[in-house]
């Protein structure tokens, strides 16, 4: 009874801590936009940032996507080359990955994180890619 | 009028529930479950009434539901938002206490009732006392409700017109069903907590009689968990547009906890029924099953996903948390109280017979559960302890529940011979050798054709050695009668999961995609085969604007669309034009229209139309449950 007991707790101590090791190998870390004030980059140094999208900004501009993101405090204007996930809109949280060129920041790659306005309106079901490249 | 008496009505049925608790009589029990059941229901259609009424002076009506909005979607709407979804939430509560009391109630004593009306108590508080669908509006916003009020007889405004269901919500019939069934099968997990600290609780001689009902109990939500979860698969790859049916996502992963954890707790409990051991792991698998489903509402409507600094913010947050402490606390108390009859737990004996393998199975699956739960909260953890938001890249998911889930799929071979004793090895694969052989050769035949890694020939090798051997043994011994029915049941899931392994390992591995350039009444070609481009045609609709663009191979014409909902500023959905055949899917989604020229995003999708198959095989595993000779 007790050396099963010590069993379980070693088995499942062992899956948690190679779950966090695994977990933190395989983390997007990112900037909010605050954040990037206070960094150090080299020139061209991918960095992912991330913030929510100004509303009425979005604008298309040849092949390009541009628009604003924010965190509340500071806002970056993007100027976006790649797939525009299904799900891009205004207010949506975005994790870009790209370079910043002056104070503009060039991405080519967007994560989207679901729809911030209508997160207590839909919940569990209907955000099915709060994630999705 | 309806929001006088919807409040009225939810304030009577928290009272019922009260009285219902604390009574002591047997007689008043049925009545009170009943007239409770019968409250909930009026409660459920009393707000479908306003909906269709287009009752804007309730604050909810106003918000999710709009005068354009078409029937089905206006029906929906119930369960489109938080308040509304503990609702029916509720309404699900109050019938499976009924169904509870009919079929499973413990005859000696009321305290199972009890559990279950304190459980709902719980949450029908939260719509007494923090937010209720029937809260009236009292402020207005530009569109909708600005602020509502849950008291009865107040001075309400009226909006004109309402703002209307997430897009997302109305875009298909599929999300109508995909939550209500879900509902089910998170509020049906109460059932086996109910039966298994209430019979442990007043725990008489022949205890063991509560994993009896335990696991009949979990049965039913089980059953509507995978229907839920495929259907929410199958809506956002056959609807979404984004081409992918699962994406790690958290709030995915919470409604798959519950669905791993009740999956191990079906087999485990069958090794106690037959055993008379693993008796403490199955109490705390049926109390982690239940607690998971609380956690997986909490996580997905408490806000902690955006961050956790908006927990905060919102108060179904911390009621959630407060009710997991509590059915925790009650939970650990009851077991504590039986550590004696825990400590009755026969040691396991053949590691190699049945006893054997269904721990395997519960170690992985509980393994896998607890993968998955890491990797959800994780960035949480990582957030209160840094302050930096991090998300988890899919990769950790491949990497930990791939093999674990192979693994299981390897461990199901075994399942249809399996008896108390040892397994004979060299027995079996005598037995079976014609079937390992032709699944090896069909393994040697797909590393000939699609170069790949050996993850892909084991799983093909597996699955197809798993589909060979259950197939065969439908064939030769369904019939005889002296095999008992839940043994078919989970014959028949094994074969649904082998050949959804079968679909997914061919759609993970094989599937790729492209972008194509081009104008109306042109055509391209992918994958040797001709589709041709119409011009788009655009509709109109109360609620939305539609784009579409009909593409055509081989005398088939299907439509890609562009949803554009009128009451979403930005948000245009997209829904693919399949083309489908038994191995593949060429999905066609529009990425963006100029004028007469188009951007299309075409992929080859491998194995989806397997995957379904397997799926619904699983879903229907509970027929040979039905059949009425008793074992």
């Amino acid at each position: 009874m007790k050396k099963n007991f010590i069993i379980v707790l070693l088995g499942i101590g062992l899956i948690v801590y190679a779950s966090s090791i695994i977990a933190s190998r395989n983390t997007i870390y990112y900037y909010t936009t605050s954040e990037t004030l206070n960094i150090e980059l080299e020139s061209e140094e991918r960095i992912k940032l991330g913030g929510f999208v100004v509303e009425g900004t979005i604008a298309k501009d040849g092949g390009f996507t541009n628009f604003t993101i924010t965190d509340g405090n500071k806002d970056i204007e993007i100027i976006f080359d790649g797939f525009v996930p299904e799900l891009f809109q205004e207010n949506m949280g975005v994790i870009l990955d790209g370079v910043f060129d002056n104070n503009t920041f060039l991405a080519d790659d967007m994560l989207v994180k679901h729809d911030n306005e209508y997160v207590s309106s839909d919940g569990e079901t209907y955000n099915v890619e709060n994630y999705s490249e | 009028m309806i929001y006088n008496t919807g409040i009225i009505f939810s304030w009577i049925s928290f009272v019922l529930l009260v009285i219902l608790f604390f009574n002591k009589k047997e007689i008043y029990t049925e009545i009170l479950v009943r007239l409770n059941l019968f409250v909930q229901v009026f409660l459920f259609c009393l707000l479908e009434i306003g909906l269709f009424l287009n009752d804007f002076s309730i604050s909810y009506i106003a918000n999710y539901s709009a005068e354009s909005t078409p029937p089905l979607y206006k029906f929906a709407s119930l369960w489109g938002s938080l308040d509304g979804s503990i609702l029916l939430w509720n309404l699900c509560l109050s019938f499976f206490m009924y169904l509870y009391l009919k079929s499973y109630k413990d005859l000696s004593s009321d305290i199972d009732i009890k559990i279950f009306s304190l459980i709902m108590i719980f949450f029908v508080g939260y719509t007494v006392f923090s937010s209720s669908p029937f809260a009236g509006c009292i402020e207005l916003a530009a569109v909708g409700c600005n602020n509502s009020s849950l008291l009865p007889f107040q001075e309400l405004v009226t909006s004109n017109i309402g703002r209307g269901p997430n897009p997302l919500l109305q875009n298909h019939p599929l999300m109508a069903i995909h939550p209500p069934m879900l509902y089910i099968g998170y509020v049906g997990m109460t059932m086996p907590f109910v039966a298994a600290t209430s019979r442990l609780y007043s725990k008489k001689q022949n205890a063991n009689d509560w994993i009896e009902v335990a696991e009949k109990t979990t049965y039913i939500p089980w059953l509507f968990l995978t229907i839920g979860i495929t259907l929410g698969a199958a809506w956002s790859y056959e609807v979404l547009g984004w081409g992918g049916y699962w994406a790690w996502d958290p709030v995915e992963n919470v409604s798959f906890i519950p669905w791993l954890l009740a999956t191990a707790f079906l087999h485990s409990a069958k090794i106690q029924k037959s055993q008379n051991t693993l008796l403490n792991w199955n109490y705390i698998l049926v109390g982690l099953m239940f607690l998971s489903t609380i956690f997986g509402t909490f996580v997905t409507r408490s806000g902690v996903l955006i961050s956790v600094h908006a927990f905060s913010n919102g108060n179904i947050g911390t009621y959630l948390l407060f009710g997991m402490i509590l059915f925790g606390i009650i939970f650990i108390v009851i077991g504590s109280k039986n550590v004696e009859y825990f400590s009755n737990s026969k040691k396991i004996d053949n590691w190699f017979g049945k006893a054997g393998f269904f721990v395997y199975n519960n170690i992985f699956l509980f393994s896998s559960a607890l993968v998955i739960f890491i990797g959800t909260i994780f960035p949480l953890i990582y957030e209160t302890l840094y302050d930096r938001q991090i998300t988890i890249g899919r990769s950790y998911y491949d990497i930990l529940v791939g093999p674990l889930l192979v693994i299981l799929l390897g461990l199901m071979i075994f399942s249809n011979k399996l008896t108390i004793k040892n397994l004979n090895i060299n027995k079996w694969f005598k037995e079976n050798m014609i079937l390992i052989n032709s699944s090896l050769a069909i393994s040697i035949l797909t590393l000939l054709t699609f170069d790949n890694s050996y993850i892909l020939v084991v799983t093909v090798a597996v699955s197809f050695m798993l589909i060979l051997i259950t197939v065969n043994n439908l064939f030769k011994n369904f019939r005889k009668s002296k095999i008992n029915k839940t043994y078919w049941t989970g014959q028949i899931a094994h074969l649904g999961i082998a050949i959804f392994a079968f679909g997914i390992i061919l759609n993970v591995s094989q599937s790729y995609s492209t972008e194509k350039e081009i104008n109306s009444f042109e055509e391209f070609t992918f994958n040797d085969q001709t589709y041709f481009v119409y011009d788009s045609i655009e509709e109109s609709f109360p609620e939305k604007n539609v784009i579409k663009l009909p593409i055509s191979n081989q005398n088939t014409t299907k439509f890609t669309s562009l949803n554009i909902f009128n009451n979403s500023s930005q948000q245009a959905i997209s829904s693919p034009a399949v083309f489908r055949t038994f191995i593949n899917d060429v999905y066609i989604t529009v990425k963006f229209i100029d004028e007469n020229s188009y951007k299309l995003i075409v992929r080859n999708n491998y194995g989806i139309f397997i995957m379904w198959i397997g799926l619904f095989v699983s879903s229907i595993s509970f027929v040979p449950r039905l059949s009425k000779n008793e074992k």
